[in-house]
């Protein structure tokens, strides 16, 4: 069901919900567009844009977070997730909520953020979520969905959280109209968006044939490897910027005597991420340590976990400082 | 619920000198502490790091559990300058023990080099107490020189409850009667019908990469052989990413995996 109402009654009641929650959405900053911590002024939210700079993770599995006390329980609203960071939630709700070994720290903020999922309804050069089947509109991992249409908000509950939210609403007064449906316009400019990167994407493989590829390049296009590797400047900022890299170090605090522990994000593109003590280290050259990425992403992690692990968002591409296309490495390797 | 990051409060009661370079550390949990034979924890020393270990004592015995460490870098060298009494931290137990069902009713090889073993000996403790559940318990262990053997006054004991032991060093001194050689020599010594045996291994990388040749050749199936493999390692819960090998993580699906669930990947032996 669908819950329509007139935008200036949702831009109040967000000012009324800052007291409950930290609430962050997309605003446009330097030129950016990226999550901010709402105060104000929500006619400036950027519903519709394509990906933020950040992907979602970061509210759920942070840079940095002590592990070792309790969690504190803040309730966390992200309003304008888009449909490749909500994909990726599939791996890390598998990775984190594992039954026998859970995480509890990521349980509580996945259970304490309310997610509403928003359209893109414009494009970035980078992205690519149809070539591995995933529209460019929520389609599951949020509590709620949210599109704008002209004086109106949209919003439609996907989980028992969502359904809360939207009674309350509802309670407020605020809903103008109840539809089964989406308006035909919104439709169109969906299937409108879908259409336009799976055309500028066509000469990609999809995530099974990109699995073959990989995979067969092992030991077989060294000559490719090498060459993209060769401006590869191991910063890492591929691995923090995608959403499905879950990778971390576990470190004491310098504090002796204190048993406190944090997790802090790792990435395999540093040096020694798979080093042992004796010395050995199956990444140690460059180009199969670069190669990894590559292979985690469209072999190993889909093949134990069963779910994508790259979702096609394009930010890994657009934040290499080495300027490496990683469309058009696999492409090379298909060749 | 319980938090996997946080470790238990323990207390090390005491500490033996195995060999140059290798310890042996008894552990106190401030609460009970099971674990089956070829799992391993991560033992904290506060405020500096973790590394992970397999206990080398019976897992019949609740109360306390040791480990021992060979001096190999950061936190084993600061174990190593520890003194009894210290509190430290175990998380676990994580990965999976030795599947020691599927060996009743088998000749048990257990094939081990230098500090390597340790997880073996807590096999071999596991395997004797139920000695009738097998047919024969053989033990090979070679070490760089008789000074390195570990466990020195342990194997009359193990001899006696009717383990047969084979020892090899690459360096005899003057009063050193058993082979002389890398221990992968002991496996021309042995008789055992290896359609019907299984083998554990564990040991320095070179000797696991020889010693699977080695008892491949001599008919062992792979998947007979079960190898400990070493990964580095950071959270022991299979969410970090450190220790991946193929598809799986060592922490989690193993860390004791048969030839034959990995003989494929590109990276087995490094
Ligand atoms: C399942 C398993 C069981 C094992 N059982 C035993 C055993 O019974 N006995 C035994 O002696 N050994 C055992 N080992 C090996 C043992 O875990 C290593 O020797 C130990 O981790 C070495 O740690 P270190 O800090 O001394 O060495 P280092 O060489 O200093 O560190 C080893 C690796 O840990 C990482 N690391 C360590 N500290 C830090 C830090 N502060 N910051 C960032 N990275 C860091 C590094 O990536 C480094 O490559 C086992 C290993 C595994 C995986
Ligand atoms: S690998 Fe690149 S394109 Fe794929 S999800 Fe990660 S950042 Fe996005
Ligand atoms: S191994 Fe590398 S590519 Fe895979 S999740 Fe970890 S950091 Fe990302
Ligand atoms: S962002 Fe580019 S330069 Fe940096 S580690 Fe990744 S591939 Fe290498
Ligand atoms: S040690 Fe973290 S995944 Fe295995």
């Amino acid at each position: 069901m669908f819950y329509y109402l007139d935008k200036s009654e949702w831009n109040s009641y967000l000012l009324s919900l800052s007291k409950n929650y930290l609430i962050y959405a997309p605003f446009q900053n330097n030129g950016f567009i990226d999550f901010q911590l709402f105060h104000d002024k929500p006619e400036t939210i950027i519903y519709h844009s394509a990906k933020t700079i950040t992907p979602l993770k970061h509210f759920l599995f942070p840079l940095k977070e002590k592990v070792t006390d309790q969690p504190a329980v803040q309730k966390v609203m992200v309003i304008g997730a888009k449909s490749c960071d909500l994909a990726a939630l599939d791996l890390f709700d598998k990775i984190f909520l594992d039954d026998q070994l859970m995480d509890d720290f990521y349980r509580r903020r996945r259970e304490n953020t309310l997610i509403i999922g928003t359209d893109c309804h414009s494009v970035d050069k980078t992205c690519h979520c149809t070539v591995y089947d995933i529209k460019p509109f929520p389609e599951k991992n949020c509590d709620l969905t949210l599109v704008e249409n002209k004086n109106e908000v949209i919003l439609s509950s996907m989980t028992k959280a969502g359904e809360m939210f939207l009674s309350q609403i509802s309670g407020s007064g605020r809903i103008k109209k109840k539809d089964e449906k989406l308006p035909d316009s919104i439709i169109k400019t969906r299937k409108e968006i879908g259409a336009r990167i799976a055309k500028a994407n066509r000469t990609l493989p999809n995530s099974k044939k990109t699995q073959t590829v990989i995979d067969h390049s092992i030991g077989k296009k060294d000559k490719v490897w090498k060459k993209y590797a060769s401006t590869c400047v191991s910063c890492g900022a591929c691995v923090i910027s995608c959403p499905t890299c879950h990778c971390f170090i576990l470190l004491d605090t310098s504090r002796p005597g204190v048993m406190e522990k944090i997790r802090n994000h790792d990435a395999c593109q540093y040096p020694g991420f798979e080093k042992m003590a004796s010395g050995v280290d199956p990444l140690e050259k460059h180009y199969i340590r670069f190669r990894n990425r590559y292979v985690c992403k469209y072999v190993n992690r889909p093949q134990k976990f069963k779910s994508l692990a790259c979702t096609g968002c394009g930010r890994c591409i657009d934040t290499c400082i080495g300027k490496i296309d990683k469309n058009e490495v696999i492409l090379a390797c298909s060749r | 619920m319980k938090n996997i990051y946080k470790p238990l409060k323990s207390k090390i009661e005491n500490i033996v000198h195995e060999s140059p370079g290798i310890k042996s550390f008894v552990l106190k949990p401030d609460e009970e502490f099971r674990f089956d034979t070829g799992q391993f924890i991560e033992l904290t020393l506060p405020g500096f790091g973790e590394a992970a270990f397999t206990p080398s004592s019976s897992p019949f015995e609740k109360k306390r559990f040791e480990v021992t460490i060979m001096k190999a870098g950061y936190v084993t060298s600061l174990f190593h300058d520890i003194k009894k009494g210290i509190p430290v931290g175990v998380r676990g137990p994580y990965g999976a023990g030795y599947p020691v069902k599927q060996f009743e009713g088998k000749d048990v090889l257990i094939l081990g080099g230098g500090v390597g073993l340790a997880p073996l000996r807590s096999l071999l403790l596991t395997l004797v107490a139920q000695k009738q559940n097998y047919k024969r318990i053989i033990l090979c262990y070679g070490a760089k020189t008789p000074s390195d053997i570990i466990y020195k006054d342990q194997f009359k004991d193990w001899e006696k409850k009717g383990v047969q032991i084979l020892r090899s060093v690459d360096k005899p001194d003057t009063s050193w009667q058993e082979t002389v050689g890398v221990v992968t020599v002991l496996l021309d010594k042995i008789k055992v019908d290896t359609s019907k045996a299984v083998v554990a291994v564990c040991g320095p990388p070179v000797m696991m990469k020889f010693g699977t040749f080695k008892l491949l050749e001599i008919g062992f199936k792979p998947q007979s052989i079960y190898l400990s493999m070493e990964r580095n390692m950071s959270c022991g819960v299979g969410k970090c990413g450190h220790c991946a090998f193929g598809p799986y993580f060592v922490c989690k699906d193993g860390p004791v995996f048969t030839y034959d669930q990995i003989k494929d990947f590109p990276d087995v032996w490094l």
